[in-house]
């Protein structure tokens, strides 16, 4: 296991407090939708009314929540991994690997965010909009692309932290 | 190299990627986008990464997966998985490898309030292997009965992989839904058998409770008021029309939360964890099927899943070879690694090879759940024997594993009959339509 | 040599808008003397419907068909296309009107692809599980099946809008979570909606109309040699009638469909199809004109070549009707 966040560094902390943020962030989300579904279909059979723009707004709702419990599921070490080949090895073999492997995620993380706000920037002169309540998507792309970013960070973070003591797993 | 070979190499450089303990969804989409990038394009392979994430990841579908999630754990926090445990503990307790049976009962119960096995064996496992340590079971056995059990979690409605599987190969989530509930309650039978017939043939059977007094087990029937209540308001309202299979999550985790408040069994900080647990879990699903549309985008590019199609459709293989050897595929799969992921990449390339044959999607997808099933408890990895191993010191993963092979042995079974008869679907869906 | 293009077609194989596909591919290859071949992948399967044009903006596949509605924002002088107000309920007219709007406003929405071919399929109408709609007071508080354009619609007329695919709405027709959908006519064959509907209240005057694009990216399309280019420029000047005339071919299919089927179609007598043209027209007309200007658009010129083009062609398309027996 990598240490977490917290601990002595400032960064380590920093970075603690930002997965924790979006962690807050991304639960919010979830409740949100599980209410506004729920008033979706309550409106709907009760009054007959239902909530405009609700089936967009889940969509994006998905979409933010997903990236902001990323930061905290990297910290946590909750990603599914195959273990198989690790486990087999031993020592500095192994904990070479787990670095390799941590420095490949961090790559395509950072990857990923960028992408993330060149679309963003895509988005804005597209001026594509969601379909009632015309929001504009670039939004939920820089949303993203931050998440992502914060994924990275985390991930750079473990990666450059010393090798542990014992055994040397990073995860 | 050709393009089909160029998918091929993608493929198994993604496998070794994964084998070597690379982040199972950055295995797929790393290798996804270099292989864009140099069979289209390298702009290509890099820019279409945000929109085909975003395409994903904002699709209403997918987006109320985690609120299947959600009802569960909400249900689990209230202390709903204890009760549910407490109730078929006391009908069934007493009988030869009654603890078992209620193990069984209760997961089958869980199940069709919860979408998912992992959660469904984590709830009742707390309860049942604590009770079957007590009365004296052998604790490889109590552990497998719990984690084969849990796999009820996603054949039994609501099931996160059924809608993965009717988002990835555009079917009726509801008709999946009704598909499984025949052969969940035929598995959990199944079950039971295995469990009386391993308690008959072992030594005594002393260590069982004693039978519940009739008051104790109309009281624990009492306990069974919200899970009961939940399902009705879920499979009820889901089947008769109130709201769409997609809508019956967020209905359930706000029934869920109800009931929890109303019997003041719901602090803040247990709904604080639910929350957490629910997105952490969804976003490890979510996140992959997003990165497996970067490897299928390129996978697709290459025409493999249309040569591959043709291929079997336009050679002499009888059909049960074909079929035998998808089923073959699923349980290698399943034993060596995660078998999610496999599903995610493969039934939209099997899918138009299986409606050639003849065959009904909801039929390949009550197929892929049960082999899914299966895989989650069969060595060396088995996700279902991992969590059951958490909570239990005495047995070791070997012992889980080998105690679980009846239990395979009745997925097995059902896989037989499906593969076997082709109009079991038929029968499946009619008896619950 | 042969230079191959990825089409990513959101229409299913077997669709007759997927077969269409497949006989441009055909087309183009034999007209351009095997230069070009058209690789068509159905369904959406290289790129989801949402992300079907930015598909080809970025190359992953060469040319796509598209509803332009799916990226709401992108496209605001071809938007005026699926407003409603056609008289007639023939894809012959909503192809030309796309076509004609298209043509003399050359809008700069498009100008990152090369636009092959455009069509639009004619006017929805709302068919009813249980209840028969004959009036606006009978669609009161009715969940219809709509999304976009067309829920603003339902919404207009009084009815209670369900967002969901339009592929996804079988089950809950069947299972009463909702009391109706909208549609186009072929929908009661194509989509099998005659078996879990029993009418269908024939109010194509107030119905959404979505523009379909076949387009190509701009760098692939520059880089073709002048026959091929030629030969795709002509192949699709064909298939913009041919899509418009599939388009009334499946909507007389799905009439007679129903009517094999006992379906009950009702059409609303004139007074009563000017109350419904009342509650939406004006307003969606208002609400996008002032967006387009807002946009910097000609939106009120846009509105009246639209209308010109309607008037312009009413008679040459005239509408479809149940078949007698
Ligand atoms: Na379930
Ligand atoms: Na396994």
């Amino acid at each position: 296991m990598a240490p977490d966040l917290e601990g002595r560094s400032r960064w380590g902390r920093a970075l603690a407090r930002l997965s924790d943020a979006w962690l807050a962030f991304a639960k919010a989300c979830i409740a949100g939708m599980a209410v506004l579904v729920t008033l979706d279909v309550i409106l709907r059979l009760v009054a007959r009314a239902p909530i405009q723009g609700a089936y967009e707004v889940v969509g994006l709702l998905g979409a933010l929540a997903l990236c902001g419990a990323l930061p905290h599921a990297q910290r946590s070490h909750a990603f599914i991994v195959v273990e198989t080949v690790t486990e087999a090895l031993k020592g500095r073999a192994r904990a070479l690997l787990q670095r390799a492997m941590l420095a490949l995620e961090t790559l395509f993380f950072g990857l990923l965010s960028l992408q993330f706000l060149a679309a963003t920037q895509a988005m804005r002169v597209s001026r594509q909009v969601t379909d009632i309540l015309h929001l504009p998507v670039w939004l939920a792309y820089a949303a993203i692309g931050a998440g992502f970013l914060s994924v990275t960070l985390v991930c750079a973070w473990q990666l450059v932290q010393p090798l542990a003591r014992e055994g040397g797993d990073v995860r | 190299m050709s393009a089909e070979v160029a998918g091929l190499v993608g493929v198994l450089a993604a496998l070794l990627l994964m084998f070597t303990g690379a982040n199972v969804a950055i295995a797929m989409a790393a290798v996804g986008m270099v292989g864009v990038s140099l069979f289209v394009g390298v702009n290509v392979g890099f820019d279409s990464l945000a929109p085909t994430i975003f395409s994903r990841i904002s699709n209403y579908d997918l987006a109320v997966l985690p609120l299947f999630i959600l009802m569960g754990q909400l249900m689990f926090a209230s202390g709903g998985g204890e009760r549910l445990y407490a109730a078929a503990r006391a009908w069934m307790g007493h009988l030869s490898g009654g603890l078992a049976v209620a193990t069984v009962a209760a997961c089958a119960g869980f199940a069709a309030i919860s979408g998912s096995a992992i959660a469904t064996a984590a709830t009742i496992g707390a309860f049942a292997l604590p009770e079957m340590r007590k009365a004296g079971y052998p604790m490889g056995f109590a552990g497998a009965t719990v984690a084969a059990s849990g796999t009820l979690g996603i054949l039994i409605p609501p099931s996160v992989t059924f809608i993965i599987y009717g988002i990835l190969v555009n079917e009726s989530i509801g008709r999946l839904f009704i598909a499984g509930i025949a052969p969940g309650l035929l598995m959990a039978l199944g079950f039971v058998a295995v469990v009386v017939w391993r308690e008959r043939r072992r030594v005594g059977g002393d260590g069982r409770p004693p039978r519940a007094s009739s008051r104790e087990r109309l009281r624990a029937l009492g306990g069974l008021a919200e899970p009961a209540l939940l399902l009705v308001v879920v499979i009820g309202g889901m089947f008769g029309g109130v709201f769409t299979p997609n809508e019956a999550g967020a209905v359930g985790a706000m029934s869920a939360l109800a009931t929890g408040l109303a019997r003041r069994a719901l602090s803040w900080p247990a709904i604080s964890r639910a929350l957490t647990e629910t997105v952490v879990t969804s976003a490890v699903v979510i996140f992959i099927i997003a990165a497996s549309a970067v490897l299928s985008t390129f996978l697709t590019v290459t025409r493999i899943p249309f040569t591959l199609a043709d291929t079997i459709n336009g050679s002499e293989l009888p059909q049960f070879v074909v079929l035998g050897l998808m089923v073959l595929g699923y349980l290698v799969a399943g034993m060596v690694m995660e078998i999610l992921p496999v599903i995610i990449i493969t039934a939209p390339i099997f899918a138009p090879i299986v409606v050639n044959m003849g065959y009904d999607l909801v039929w390949f997808g009550v197929l892929i759940v049960v082999l899914g099933q299966a895989g989650m408890i069969t060595p060396p990895v088995g996700v279902n024997i991992f969590v059951v191993k958490r909570m239990l010191r005495e047995a070791t993963l070997g012992e889980l594993f080998r105690a679980v092979w009846p239990f395979v042995g009745v997925m097995g079974a059902i896989v037989a009959l499906m593969l076997a008869w082709k109009g079991s679907i038929d029968f499946f869906l009619g008896l619950f339509e | 040599q042969t230079t191959v293009l990825r089409f990513s077609d959101l229409f299913p194989a077997a669709y007759p808008f997927g077969q269409l596909s497949a006989q441009f591919a055909k087309d183009v290859k034999e007209r351009s003397g095997g230069k070009v071949e058209v690789q068509v992948f159905p369904s959406g399967t290289l790129t989801p419907p949402p992300q079907c044009y930015e598909g080809v903006l970025q190359g992953l596949s060469d040319m796509c068909q598209a509803v332009l509605a799916y990226t709401p924002g992108r496209f605001p002088v071809m938007e005026s296309v699926d407003l409603p107000g056609y008289p007639t309920n023939s894809g012959r007219l909503t192809t030309r009107v796309a076509n004609e709007i298209y043509q003399k406003f050359q809008p700069k929405e498009l100008d990152n692809v090369k636009v092959l071919y455009l069509h639009a399929h004619p006017p929805g109408s709302i068919m009813t599980v249980d209840k028969p709609v004959r009036t606006l007071d009978d669609l009161k508080g009715m969940k219809i099946r709509s999304t976009g354009l067309s829920a603003r619609i339902v919404t207009a007329l009084g009815g209670s809008p369900v967002s969901m695919p339009i592929t996804q709405a079988y089950d809950p027709l069947k299972r009463g979570v909702l009391d109706g959908t909208d549609g186009t006519f072929n929908t009661l064959k194509y989509y099998r909606f005659a078996e879990v509907t029993k009418h269908t209240t024939m109010a194509t005057d107030v119905g959404y109309v979505s523009t379909f694009a076949v387009v190509m990216n701009k760098a692939k399309w520059n880089a073709l040699p002048p026959e091929a280019r030629n030969a795709l420029e002509a192949v699709s000047r064909e298939y913009v009638a041919k899509a418009g005339e599939l388009w009334d071919r499946i909507e007389r299919e799905g009439l007679e469909w129903g009517r094999e089927k006992g379906h009950d179609f009702i059409k609303l007598p004139p007074a009563e199809m000017e109350r419904w043209r009342a509650a939406v027209i004006e307003p969606l007309y208002a609400d996008y004109t002032q967006r387009a200007s807002a946009a910097g658009l000609p939106g009120a010129d846009i509105v009246k070549a639209k209308r010109e083009s309607i008037q312009r062609h009413a008679k040459e398309f005239p509408a479809l009707d149940v078949p007698g027996k």
